[in-house]
């Protein structure tokens, strides 16, 4: 995707917060719903799920002025788990999307690609039953699975509802409902997980031949029970070198396999990168609504590199605020200055297999990437840390991949401020 | 005010165990005579510092006078002069106590006689004084007064019958003992007509006024606009002030003989003015100034350094502003390539030490990294004169030595029996040699030499947790002594890290290296080579340890709500290494720093 064009439209994401029961490793904006767990039709659940979809909408409604004149280019309803809403609640937020912002592909320009529609589902028997309704009726063409492992004592510690029977199943129902952009999430250096059960979940996977594979490291974020866990020295951290090895293996299985890695934790057959999820390391404009769901507002007068808004997090008080018409997120915008917006820049982009444009640099900030930080890519590349190419352009060697984090505080700053 | 007549004052002071009660008797005293009403009381008027509260230490010397009528009717002065409270002071007490013609000496009902007990009735019998001695705490259920009383006549010599029973907190007791301050403390001699001679024994600095000198008048009297010198370092001042303490100063036109009171000359640096001085008149100088003068040295070295770079210049007005009231320590600017700017600060021991740091730390709210303390060195070269050091840096080669010389102090340690044993291993762990042993019923008083150096950094802590806080201790300086010592230094990747560099006994040199390096092992994070952290003694490889390269450092996913978060993380991290001090290519963090420099805490 050009960089110019996804300047020009937008995507939309949809933070769902609920899930039947909350993960102990997650810090997202979640809400526990557990009566789905007892009952799937729940009453209770029905007033919760209606209140929050007409509150989805009015915000979209309320922020969309920001994003007037775009075009649609993907929506992603992520979460939480939302699965868990109706198809007929996906279908009246997709069209409360659509009226606001027409899609790419219309009459005018048909070679455009589709919107990517993509919906975040957990391996279950309620969201494995609406799988053919959330195509046909909220018109989902992209189906990324909350896999995690495909061994049941490591899903057993991590807290998930679901067993690996029940991914199969899923994985075999979206298949048969006409899915055909899977993407399967896992995670690594996890527990107690070993190198042969990382090797099981990766024949598990190739088994499967998912479109795109999203790699995730258990973090053990502070505030989450395993955060607490391993303050109070109850939950070790995994060995640094073991999970250094699993991320070489991971990439290297995968790779042969024809997946490219071209994000640090994605990996894709070709043309089935995510689109939505490209637009974040792109800096591109992203409208996003609901409880702690974090929009990209587009470049405006005033605000040259644009403004991050961060929503209220817990679904009860963002809810209320906009049931009773308060202001939207109050104290979270972050108009970027220009230092900020250069240190994204080019932490993003070197997250990507593309790496850091040096044209796209050069048009936004006016000077290439190396003026900025003539010592640190010295130095970087000394390390054998990063690679130039002729253009300029500057992207990670695979064993600055590993260290990506050292790489990116490097540029934290602009080496003429640093100094 | 009439003035009273010589043999109606006493000057006397308190001297005590830490905590046996010496700040309470001394309110006590203030508040029974009416010198403090109760308004302005305070829980404890003389301890004015919040660190001395805290501790239960008296850094400064502070005094009062008091105003008492005694049995026969008369109103009698009485000058309470306080001590500094701790071991480092000894000089600084020695000249308090020279000051007095007596001394109470207060030992806790409960429990009884302790190790600064004894160096302190030691100190007032040296200096002839007259000892009141007083068993206090009476009031707790603990309180044994009568078993105290016994311990006082077997192990001070003074006649049990003569404890006076105190509780300084129910007041039980203090007019008894005012009563026998006037009975039995001699009142001050002296000829009013002699050339003048007073004992400089306290001064501070006052932003109004300069230097505050708190002087006791041995032989004649000094006068308001009196030209006075200063004998020992020979300045001369006009007076313009003299004052009495009572406890707020009290502005008087004399100070006559046998009084104690405050001597402002417009003095502007407290340098100028010295312990133990003698002040006489500059038109008729006394022909020999007072005896017990001595040019007090620092012992204990170590390195300041702000853990930020930019809070350099409030750490150097920090030391400035605490200089101005204590010319005991002193600094001078020190550089490390490892620590940055900084300054190398001399301490009358490991208590003035830790005490100056807290202070600086607490009311300067300075964030600092201090070096391993050490001790004066005396180097004896092969050629040329011998001399002292206060660094390790400053260690010649070895080649280029004859000897080194380390000093050697004399600990006092009163014990309870059943932790002797436990002592005794410590002493000896400390290269310490036992001179002598005296049991008083369960509890023992032994006497050891020991190097000064294996005292600065823990002892004191280690003979607490050895004896259960049960054992106290003090020293006294004995002199230099040649022991088979060397410089231990740490490298990192090939560098050597300056600001860990130690003198250690050779025997000690291995198991101290292994030590700093492994603690600096387990504090520098993993860096993107191996780190080679390497103890040598000259070019001898003592201990070596790696620190492995980093491996992977890539924290999972970033999407649209971590962004900014994810930045901000970034930034910090960016920052943390920006505190990191550079050895070389080899970031270490302060964490590192402190780690090696605490040795032996764990």
């Amino acid at each position: 995707m050009h960089k110019t064009q996804q300047e020009k439209d937008v995507g939309v994401y949809v933070h769902v917060p609920f899930c039947v029961r909350i993960c102990p490793y997650c810090d997202f904006a979640v809400e526990a719903a557990p009566e789905l767990l007892r009952d799937p039709a729940a009453e209770v659940f029905r007033d919760r799920e209606d209140r929050t979809v007409s509150a989805l909408i009015a915000e979209l409604e309320a922020r969309r002025t920001a994003f007037a004149g775009r075009r649609l280019s993907t929506l992603y309803f992520g979460g939480g788990t939302p699965g868990l809403l109706r198809a007929e609640s996906l279908a009246r937020i997709r069209e409360a999307v659509w009226s606001a912002f027409p899609p790419l592909a219309d009459a005018q320009s048909p070679s455009a690609p589709p919107v990517e529609v993509t919906l975040e589902v957990n391996p279950s028997t309620l969201e494995r039953d609406r799988l053919k309704a959330f195509a046909e009726q909220a018109g989902v063409n992209r189906l990324s699975v909350g896999v995690q492992s495909f061994d049941d004592s490591v899903l057993k510690a991590l807290g998930r509802a679901h067993g690996v029977d029940e991914i199969h199943r899923t994985l075999q129902a979206a298949r048969s409902a006409g899915f055909d952009n899977l993407s399967l999430d896992l995670m690594f250096a996890v527990l107690h997980q070993t190198p042969s059960m990382l090797e099981a979940d990766l024949e598990a996977v190739l088994a499967f031949q998912p479109e795109h594979v999203s790699t995730y490291e258990l973090v053990h974020e502070p505030g989450t029970p395993f955060g607490r866990a391993a303050q109070s020295g109850q939950l070790e951290t995994f060995d640094e070198d073991g999970a250094a090895d699993m991320l070489l293996r991971i990439e290297s299985v995968l790779g042969e396999a024809g997946y490219e890695r071209y994000e640090l934790t994605n990996f894709a057959r070709p043309g089935r990168a995510s689109r939505h999820n490209q637009r974040y390391w792109a800096r591109a404009p992203v409208l996003a609504i609901g409880p702690g769901a974090h929009s990209t507002d587009p470049v405006a007068p005033g605000r040259p590199f644009g403004a991050r808004i961060g929503n209220e997090r817990s679904w009860s008080v963002w809810l209320e605020r906009i049931e009773t018409g308060q202001p939207l997120a109050p104290g979270s915008e972050e108009i970027l200055e220009a230092g900020q917006a250069l240190s994204e820049a080019f932490f993003l982009g070197l997250r990507t297999r593309a790496g850091v444009s040096a044209a796209g640099i050069q048009t936004e900030f006016g000077a290439s990437p190396r003026s900025f930080y003539p010592e640190t890519v010295e130095r970087l590349m000394g390390a054998g840390l990063i690679v130039e190419s002729p253009a300029g352009d500057l992207a990670l060697t695979s064993r600055g991949r590993l260290l990506a984090d050292e790489v990116a505080a490097a540029f934290v700053s602009p080496d003429a401020i640093a100094r | 005010m009439t003035r009273i007549p010589t043999e109606r004052l006493r000057n006397f002071c308190i001297v005590a165990h830490i905590d046996h009660g010496k700040s309470t008797i001394a309110d006590r005293l203030l508040e029974s005579t009416g010198a403090v009403s109760d308004r302005e009381k305070q829980d404890q008027f003389l301890d004015n510092m919040e660190l001395e509260r805290e501790r239960g230490i008296t850094i400064k010397a502070q005094t009062a006078r008091l105003r008492f009528r005694a049995e026969d009717g008369e109103e009698y002065v009485l000058n309470l002069i306080d001590t500094p409270g701790h071991v480092d002071f000894s000089y600084e007490v020695s000249r308090a106590l020279a000051a007095c013609e007596g001394a109470l000496l207060v030992v806790d009902a409960a429990q009884g006689i302790e190790a600064q007990t004894l160096a302190n009735a030691y100190l007032a019998i040296d200096a002839n004084l007259e000892l009141v001695p007083v068993v206090n705490k009476i009031d707790l259920p603990s309180a044994d007064p009568d078993r105290v009383a016994q311990e006082v006549e077997d192990v001070v010599g003074l006649d049990a019958a003569d404890v006076l029973p105190v509780s300084a907190k129910t007041g039980v007791g203090i007019e008894a003992l005012l009563q026998a301050v006037v009975d039995r403390i001699p009142p001050p001699q002296g000829d009013s007509e002699d050339r003048a001679r007073a004992l400089v024994f306290d001064s501070w600095f006052d932003p109004y006024v300069g230097v505050v000198m708190l002087v006791r008048v041995v032989d004649g009297r000094l006068c308001a606009r009196d030209r006075i010198l200063l004998m020992m370092s020979g300045g001369e001042h006009d007076v313009t002030q003299l004052s009495v303490i009572e406890p707020t100063p009290r502005r008087v036109d004399t100070l006559e003989v046998g009084e104690v009171g405050l001597v402002v000359a417009g003095i502007k640096t407290l340098s100028d003015v010295r312990i133990g001085d003698t002040i006489t008149l500059a038109k008729r100088p006394a022909e020999e100034p007072l005896p017990g003068f001595v040019d007090v040295k620092p012992m204990v070295f170590s390195g300041l350094y702000p853990v930020e770079a930019e809070d350099y210049e409030d750490l150097k007005a920090a030391l400035e502003k605490l200089r101005l009231n204590d010319s005991s320590f002193g600094y001078e600017p020190e550089t490390s390539a490892a620590l940055g700017f900084g300054f190398r600060c001399g301490f009358l021991g490991f208590l003035h030490a830790e005490i100056i740091q807290e202070r600086l730390e607490r009311e300067y709210g300075l964030d600092l990294i201090t070096t391993a303390p050490t001790v004066r060195y005396r180097i004896v070269p092969k050629e040329g004169e011998a001399f002292e050091i206060e660094s390790p840096s400053a260690l010649p080669e070895p080649n280029e030595i004859e000897r080194i010389e380390e000093p050697v102090i004399q600990a006092t340690i009163h014990v309870p029996s059943a932790h002797l044993g436990a002592v005794m291993r410590l002493c000896q762990d400390r290269r310490g040699s036992q001179r002598d042993m005296q049991v008083h019923g369960d509890r023992v008083q032994v006497r050891y030499e020991l190097p000064l150096s294996e005292i600065v950094t823990d002892f004191h802590d280690r003979l607490k947790s050895a004896t259960r806080g049960y054992g106290s201790f003090d020293y006294d300086l004995l002199g230099f002594s040649a022991a088979n010592l060397v410089k231990l230094d740490v490298m990192v990747n090939g560098d050597p890290v300056d600001a860990l560099s130690l003198i250690v006994h050779r025997d000690k040199a291995q198991g101290r290296g292994a030590e700093l390096a492994r603690k600096l092992k387990e504090f520098i994070p993993r860096q993107q080579f191996p780190v080679a952290i390497q103890a040598a003694v000259g070019s001898r490889i003592i201990a070596r340890t790696t620190v492995k390269a980093l491996r992977k450092n890539v924290i999972a996913k970033c999407y649209g709500g971590d962004i900014s978060r994810k930045r901000k993380l970034l930034e910090k991290q960016k920052a943390g290494k920006k505190r990191m001090k550079m050895v070389g290519a080899v970031e270490i963090p302060q964490e590192a720093f402190l780690a090696a420099l605490k040795l032996g805490d764990d």
